[in-house]
């Protein structure tokens, strides 16, 4: 549905910007009017270790900043009324030169609204450009519409693409490989540095394993290499799966899915790796699993007494994930998911969905927008248009840690 | 002239860095940011923005306390390619029997493909252009903004004197002002305004705002 009366999720192009600003040494440079990526995306309040966005809306002079670990990186370069409707350059190709004496060597050309509409900026030039000033220049497919997830799911293909060609071999199994693991996926807007934080510890408790690329959190862009020599590649996002496909076939790097919620969910995670690296887990805590059952079998009480009709509206690894996860609580629960996705899971439009619900005696587990609409509903995501504090920030949404997160939330509400 | 703008070090003393010879802008708000902000302003008026998935987001960002209406479309393909403005059309009309008077925002995308939208014409819509990519400083978006927002409305009826500063917060306080003869201006915003009217009528205007602090927006 084009019209939105409540709420908006973010498009394909914004989730691209802020998953490619992460790279301290990766020019993201926006080719469009106004400075989209510098000032709206600015609004986007997030509190989240990758990046620190501040905007002060007192002011004209509205800073948009980023603290990446290493120099900022978002530019924005605005064509000007004559050159959009002739179709010139210049301005693109300035921005680019200035770029390129400022030490950058990768650009990433953020695909913008203007050329979706007008027609894709020719891959020959930026080929040009890049020849020319002898930089690595490179953009992503998306559509005038695309959601963020597809956008997530291109800007991982642009990657592959571009810093594991067919020429990057394989490192030699060494004890770097041994020791080493790296994750892809995560979706920049919903805050996942928190959920890679979490599997960083898990496995380094569990195994004794240090993580050599994350793409929340990467040290440059050129760690893309570093998948090559890691001993296995956990996926975080459904946006990264064939990825982590294509280089288990191209380098034989196999990879572990770690969405879910719950303690099946984080031992099936563990049990697997501990079949790739060949080695035993160190194991839980005594008393860990006991607790754990206990506070689920309290939930399963507390659910059963409700006897609520359950919706849960989110994207595609939230509902993967709470599907297995819920469904025991709740026998009456439909999952809809907020972007059209592979496992057919039905789809609903996040304005159609309020529309629907709003005045229903549904239990809504959905983003902070959708459920501020309801009169009965917990938050599980975020979609970036409300403002909340997003803290402590170290408060993950999966494994042991995101199941008592969301028992403690889905009891608050149901005894209300 | 690149208006090429990098964002600095959270901890650096200037907010944006300097990358070369060629001069650097401070960034600017896009023109949606700087209608939206006034709209808001405004206690009594709707928003319905026209434009893409970033401009519907942004302005979903604000908060419009009931009965306020903030509304946005995202363009398709059916509005884009075949001309079929049918949707856009049962939305005004939707939003048009709101008892508030709503401002749609047309922005880069609809300007671009020269989407017209003046056979819709409602007493309770004012439609603004807001396209990104012509040249225009904020204080003249502003300005425009008030052009277009009271162009149509009653003025100099009443012999009274108005003050025009920033404590005007309802679009039914700026119809009312309006109205009378004389104006004390004391916002350089809504000089502009005056300068429109002043060529058709005579009213008196008095300019205040040069001892008036707190203009947001230059107007040069």
């Amino acid at each position: 549905m084009p019209l939105h009366k409540y709420t908006s999720l973010p498009t394909a192009r914004m989730e691209m910007f802020y998953a490619a600003t992460r790279y301290p040494d990766l020019a993201v440079l926006e080719f469009s009017t106004s400075g989209h990526a510098l000032l709206n995306y600015g609004h986007l309040l997030r509190l989240d270790s990758g990046i620190v966005i501040k905007n002060d809306s007192q002011t004209l002079q509205n800073a948009y900043e980023i603290q990446s670990s290493g120099r900022p990186c978002g530019f924005t370069a605005n064509p000007s009324e004559t050159e959009i409707i002739l179709g010139d350059d210049d301005t693109l190709c300035s921005a680019l030169e200035i770029l390129a004496k400022s030490g950058f060597k990768h650009i990433f050309l953020l695909p913008s609204a203007i050329h979706s509409v007008i027609g894709s900026y020719p891959i020959e030039r930026i080929a040009e450009f890049s020849k020319k000033l002898g930089l690595n220049i490179f953009t992503a497919k998306t559509g005038l519409n695309d959601d963020f997830y597809s956008g997530s799911r291109q800007l991982f293909e642009s990657f592959q693409q571009h810093f594991l060609s067919e020429n990057t071999q394989k490192t030699p199994e060494s004890e770097i490989q041994k020791n080493h693991f790296t994750i892809v996926g995560g979706l920049a807007y919903r805050s996942s540095w928190q959920e890679h934080q979490y599997i960083h510890k898990l496995i380094k408790d569990q195994f004794n394993m240090n993580c050599s690329f994350d793409s929340m959190n990467p040290s440059s862009i050129e760690s893309w290499k570093n998948i090559t020599y890691s001993a296995f590649n956990i996926v975080t996002t459904h946006s990264a799966l064939s990825l982590a496909k294509s280089i288990q076939a191209k380098y034989g790097i196999p990879y572990v899915p770690f969405w879910g919620i719950g303690k099946n969910a984080e031992l099936k995670a563990l049990h697997s790796i501990s079949e790739i690296v060949k080695r035993k887990r160190k194991g839980y805590e005594s008393d860990t699993f006991i607790i754990y059952d206990q506070v689920m079998c309290q939930l399963g009480n507390i659910c059963k007494l409700s006897c609520a009709d359950v919706v849960c509206y989110a994207d595609i690894d939230r509902i993967d994930a709470l599907r297995k996860f819920l469904s025991e609580f709740f026998p009456n629960i439909k999952f809809i998911c907020s972007h059209q996705n592979h496992l057919n899971v039905a789809y609903c439009e996040i304005n159609q969905l309020i529309e629907r619900y709003k005045d229903s005696d549904y239990f809504v587990l959905s983003y902070d927008s959708v459920c501020k609409h309801m009169p009965k509903a917990v938050t599980i995501d975020y979609s970036g248009t409300e403002y909340h504090l997003l803290t402590p920030l170290k408060k993950p949404k999966i494994g042991i840690a995101g199941a008592y997160r969301l028992a403690e939330v889905i009891t608050e509400m149901l005894l209300k | 002239m690149v208006n090429l703008i990098q964002a600095k070090n959270i901890n650096g003393s200037n907010k944006f860095s300097k990358l070369s010879d060629i001069d650097i802008y401070y960034a600017q708000h896009c023109p949606l940011s700087l209608i939206c902000e006034e709209v808001y302003k405004l206690q009594d008026l709707n928003l319905f923005t026209i434009g893409t998935g970033e401009c519907v987001f942004y302005t979903h960002k604000q908060p419009f306390p009931r009965p306020r209406q903030n509304w946005g479309f995202t363009l398709t393909d059916r509005e884009l390619a075949l001309g079929d403005l049918s949707k856009i059309e049962a939305a005004l009309k939707e939003i048009s029997q709101s008892p508030l008077h709503t401002v749609c925002i047309l922005t880069c995308i609809p300007t671009l493909v020269g989407m017209d939208l003046s056979h819709l014409s409602s007493s309770n819509i004012t439609y603004i252009s807001a396209a990104g990519y012509i040249d225009k400083k904020p204080g003249e978006v502003i300005a425009d903004f008030y052009i277009q927002l009271l162009k149509n409305k009653a003025f100099a009826t009443h012999d009274e004197t108005a003050v025009w500063d920033n404590s005007l917060s309802s679009y039914a306080e700026l119809c009312r002002c309006l109205t009378a003869k004389r104006h004390i201006v004391r916002n350089k915003k809504y000089l502009p305004l005056f300068s429109s009217l002043n060529a058709t009528i005579d009213i008196e205007i008095i300019d205040d705002s040069k001892k008036s602090m707190g203009n947001e927006y230059a107007v040069t």
